[in-house]
């Protein structure tokens, strides 16, 4: 539905968007996820028209827009203040888009009042801006986009404002929402939580590139660099040299003594020096030395109590430091504690191998 | 440290330029354009009095402030008819002849004009008439009087003193009309007569009409003598000044010291001081209207002497204002509705 | 309820000694100088005057009568009438088509009642003494007017572009804006004679760059004084639409242009209606000034035209008729109170 083609955005000497070259699927659900100023809400800019690129070209439905004005393209966004027009009230707001486009009347209270009953605002149509909540304010800008019937809505932010539990019920909704009316949602964000519950793919931005694009699982499960498994959820980033290899497995070694079979999955491999990432929950830990590969005896540093897991910290006879987390789900007795030495073991599935 | 001794510097400045304040001090509220400055510092050098000049532009202006100003000013310097208004009302001091041993220098007729027979308030200053001035580069048609100034072929291009009275006096001139009479019927007559000369004046200016003159705004004016006087003495090939033929204002501007007054001890001093040819002498010489120190014109040269706007010939027609009262609130009105038509 | 009016209840916070101790100095200057002078006018208002022109303390309505006579009278009500049922007509006939915007309605109103006024007052024209003040008041709310017009249309763009501009430009442009005031008034608006007077500056620049020889009578003109009034005033409408611009939320405009408004469209629909208050600020701060400005009509009209601000300022000067020009202040401050209050309406009604 968008494409961009080897698109760059300069200002002076900054680079903020560095030859990206992205598919965005119709009706999919991609999440820009990237630290602040990474450059992720430039490349959603210039899908809205309000920056062009300096080279490349953005492609919509197969068009070429690059040259094109926000007014010329099919397309809208949700904004991160909202933006709603103070001086109009919810129904004026909504009905804005339509109006510029010169939508007939009858055709028009019939898109309005739809949109209006989806965000379950009907009671509120008389109100003016100032006179809404932060999640009713959220609910208008959201009908002020949709009921333009967008190819592609974006979403820059837009939940940033609202409080924790808000925010949790807006996610929901929006996913719902999205689902329904099948339109393409490009949504901007820093919050690596709220793309990993909301989208059904997240392309993974840092200094103005794209680390990764990829379902929300792969992202999770198949990091491909250091920064991705880094900047959502936790991880382990082991160095290990390669000392052999199978059709689906290579095996590393860690330290003396330590040797792991790792998931090859197509990650380019240069030299024989390699990192390995690793989730904390996907370390088993047993008190006794459990059956199978990849399984090493550690002493337990520290552990911290997190109600329904544990996370504790623990070392390998070489030295190397590991984050494990483990569910509280056995009896009380059973817990481990500071200096016990249990056994740790990695199913060769859940080692990947990263890129810096 | 450099900052608080600038601050200690302005303020050691500001006493020393307030404390000359403490010195004698003389407030003269006269026309614009009629004191020289080297008159005033001459009279400061003289007796030690520094002497503050505010201006006006015309003899209701000077009233409408003088009746306001309670007693700020210690010298005023009216026209005939205002001079008369003003004795009238009991409005000034009585001057002390004793103190003025030069009155012996003016011309016996300005002690016996009407307005203040034997000046007994008022101590003249100059006389003069409004004329008429015109550019002869630019006027090639014979000026004698009002009526070719305002005969239509001369409009937006001529500048007049802004001045309701005046105006309604030279109408009243060219209609054979006494220019004292402000009675209804003779301002009927007046009202569409003026109506069409208004029209024709592009610039209404008392204080400096030369000036509009001088650098080509306009090509005639109706003009105090004095302006008109330093324009011949400027450009004489160029200017040239007419009395009208249908007859003039002629006006007596003298110093008085209004009622209220503090120092009026000073002010008799500063009268005695123009008298003095020499001093009179300068007046002349910067605003060459006519003098009525007989000793002074002596001293003036040749060409000042026989300046045709500064003496007029023995025999014009020529009159002076009387104080109409109330009905000058009637001219008033006539001249703003004349003028906003 | 607002919770601003739960303080405003018994009980709640009331100004202490303090506030009043701040609220002081202004208390005293809104007395001195406000309160005051308008008890003193209105007082001379209805005094009569001697043959000096000094204020005589006798009860009088004669000066009003003198601005409100019958001819004029006559003509104020016929205008009234005619502007007031053509402005409701107009008003009925939006509200039917469904148009009933809070302020075009009453800016009709007002313009038609105003056309009409000046119509009856052009009707009237060749009489002297008919409608003579009001005549004086139309045409110098025709001058305030247009100068304001002008204002408006060449105050926004700057007003715009200024507050668009990046943040360090915008104190370096708005100081430019402001540097005149660093000259008095009266030496600018005569520099201005030189500027317009005959083979003066703008005449000179003019025929040296061949593009208009001759004179151009602008010296003394009334498109002087109007060049004059435009030049003095701009500043004070730049300065509050500069203000609402500023503070406009860029967001409002991108989001406009992505509802696909065209950059005009937004203008109008968006960013027009929201630097709204900054231009009726900017609207009253030049107009009720320049409805009273004598000085600039004085040096930059040759004093041919006497406008309402002269008429006044002769009343306490050379006609020496206070009482008088008292009264024209008093019908004067009232047609503001009035207007004001009226477009106060307008917006408690829009509310």
């Amino acid at each position: 539905m968008v494409e961009f083609i080897s698109v760059t955005k300069r200002w002076g000497s900054f680079t903020a968007v560095d030859d990206v070259s992205l598919k965005i699927r119709a009706g999919e659900f991609l999440t820009l996820l990237g630290p602040s100023g990474c450059g992720k809400t430039t490349m959603l800019r210039m899908i809205s028209g309000f920056e062009h690129p300096t080279s490349g070209r953005v492609l919509l439905d197969g068009r070429d827009v690059t040259g094109d004005p926000p007014y010329r393209r099919e397309v809208n966004q949700v904004f991160q203040s909202y933006a709603l027009f103070p001086h109009l009230t919810v129904r004026e707001n909504i009905e804005f888009g339509l109006k510029m486009k010169k939508v007939e009347r009858d055709e028009l209270r019939r898109r309005v009042d739809e949109a209006v009953r989806i965000v379950a605002l009907a009671e509120y149509q008389r109100r003016r801006p100032h006179q809404l909540s932060g999640g009713q304010r959220q609910r208008v800008a959201l009908a002020r986009a949709i009921v333009n019937r967008p190819k592609v809505l974006l979403l820059d932010e837009p939940l940033s404002a609202l409080d924790a539990s808000l925010r949790h019920t807006m996610q929901i909704e929006l996913k719902r929402l999205q689902a329904k009316l099948g339109i393409t949602f490009v949504f901007v964000t820093h919050d690596q939580e709220e793309a990993l519950t909301m989208s059904d793919r997240i392309a993974v931005i840092n200094h103005g590139r794209v680390e990764q694009i990829d379902s929300v699982q792969d992202i999770y499960h198949r990091p491909r660099t250091r920064f991705v498994a880094e900047f959502i959820g936790k991880a382990n980033v082991i160095d290990a040299a390669i000392v052999g290899g199978g059709v689906e497995n290579v095996r590393v070694n860690v330290e003396a003594g330590l040797e792991l079979d790792v998931c090859r999955d197509g990650a380019a491999v240069r030299g024989d020096r390699v990192r390995v990432a690793v989730r904390p929950e996907k370390i088993n830990v047993t008190a006794h030395r459990p059956a199978g590969v990849n399984a090493f005896e550690v002493t337990v540093e520290e552990e911290l109590f997190r109600g329904a897991i544990d996370e504790l910290c623990v070392r390998t006879a070489g030295g190397t430091e590991l984050t494990v987390l483990v569910a509280n789900e056995g009896r009380m007795e059973a817990a481990v504690h500071r200096g016990d030495r249990v056994w740790c073991q990695i199913h060769p599935e859940d080692a990947v191998l990263i890129e810096d | 440290m450099s900052i608080f001794k600038k601050l200690v510097a302005a303020a050691v400045g500001a006493v020393a330029f307030v404390s000359p304040a403490m010195a004698e001090e003389l407030n003269l509220f006269a026309w614009s354009e009629y004191v020289p400055q080297t008159v005033l510092e001459g009279f400061q050098k003289e007796t030690g009095i520094k002497v503050n000049y505010e201006t006006y532009a015309s003899n209701e202006e000077m009233l409408a402030k003088l009746l306001a100003g309670g007693g700020k000013y210690d010298l005023i310097q009216p026209s005939e008819y205002t001079i008369e208004a003003l004795i009238a009302d009991a409005k000034l001091e009585k001057l002390d002849h004793t103190k003025l041993p030069n009155l012996k220098n003016l011309d016996p007729a300005f002690a016996k004009m009407a307005h203040d027979p034997g000046n007994k308030y008022s101590c003249p200053w100059m006389s003069g008439t409004v004329g008429i001035v015109y550019n002869s580069e630019a006027v090639k048609t014979p000026i004698k009087g009002f009526k070719d100034v305002f005969n239509g072929s001369h409009a937006g291009k001529i500048v007049a003193l802004d001045d309701g009275r005046e105006i309604v006096s030279w109408v009243l001139g060219t209609q054979g009309r006494d220019i004292n009479d402000m009675s209804d019927a003779n301002l009927a007559t007046v009202k569409p007569i003026m109506a069409g000369w208004l029209k024709q004046i592009k610039l209404f200016d008392s204080d400096s009409p030369k000036t509009a003159l001088l650098a080509g705004d306009v090509d005639i004016g109706v003009v105090w003598s004095g302006e008109g006087a330093i324009l011949l003495a400027k450009e004489p090939n160029k200017f040239k000044w007419v009395l009208p033929v249908e007859g003039t204002h002629r006006f007596i501007d003298s110093l008085a010291i209004p009622k209220g007054s503090t120092r009026v001890e000073a002010a008799h001093k500063f009268m005695n001081y123009i008298l003095k040819p020499e001093v009179s002498k300068l007046i002349s010489d910067e605003f060459p209207y006519t003098n009525p120190n007989v000793e002074a014109r002596k001293l003036l040269d040749e060409a000042a002497r026989t300046n045709a706007a500064s003496y007029p010939p023995e025999g014009a027609k020529l009159g002076l204002f009387n104080d109409i009262g109330k009905r000058s609130s009637v001219i008033d009105e006539l001249y703003t509705n004349l003028k906003s038509q | 309820m607002t919770p601003l009016a739960d303080t405003a209840e018994p009980g709640g916070q009331r100004p202490g000694l303090w506030a009043w101790a701040l609220l002081a100095p202004l208390l005293l200057w809104l007395f001195l100088l406000v309160i005051v002078p308008t008890a003193i006018m209105v007082a001379f208002s209805f005094c009569k005057r001697d043959a000096l022109g000094q204020v005589v303390f006798e009860f009088t309505t004669e000066n009003y009568a003198r601005i409100a006579d019958v001819q004029q009278a006559k003509g104020l009500l016929i205008s009234a009438a005619v502007g007031l049922s053509a402005a409701a007509g107009v008003w009925g006939v939006r509200r039917r088509v469904g148009l009933s915007g809070s302020t075009w309605p009453m800016l009709t109103l007002l313009g038609l009642f105003w056309v009409t006024l000046n119509i009856c007052v052009l009707l009237s024209g060749g009489e002297v003494d008919a409608a003579r003040w009001l005549k004086i008041t139309v045409v110098s709310i025709n001058y305030a007017a247009a100068a304001t017009a002008v204002c408006v249309a060449l105050g926004y763009p700057v007003a715009y572009f200024i507050g668009r501009s990046p943040e360090r430009w915008r104190n370096l442009l708005l100081m430019a804006v402001m540097v005149p005031f660093w000259t008095s008034f009266l030496v600018r608006t005569y520099a201005w004679v030189t500027i317009l007077r005959r083979n003066g500056v703008l005449e000179s620049l003019l025929s040296w760059t061949h593009l208009h020889d001759g004179p151009l009578d602008l010296y003394p003109s009334q498109t002087g004084v109007m060049i004059g009034l435009i030049y003095t005033y701009l500043p004070f409408m730049i300065l509050p639409i500069y203000a609402s611009v500023e503070r406009l939320d860029n967001a409002l405009v991108e989001a406009a242009l992505d509802l696909g408004a065209s950059p005009m469209r937004a203008f109008r629909g968006v960013v027009l209606p929201l630097t709204k208050p900054g231009i009726i600020a900017g609207v009253v701060l030049v107009f009720v000034p320049a409805v009273g400005m004598f000085a600039v009509n004085d040096i930059l009209g040759g004093r041919q035209e006497m406008l309402i601000g002269n008429v006044i300022e002769r009343q306490f000067t050379a006609a020496r008729d206070k009482p008088f020009g008292s009264a024209m202040g008093m019908v004067l401050l009232m047609l503001f109170i009035a207007t004001y209050a009226l477009s106060m309406r307008r917006r408690s009604a829009a509310s």
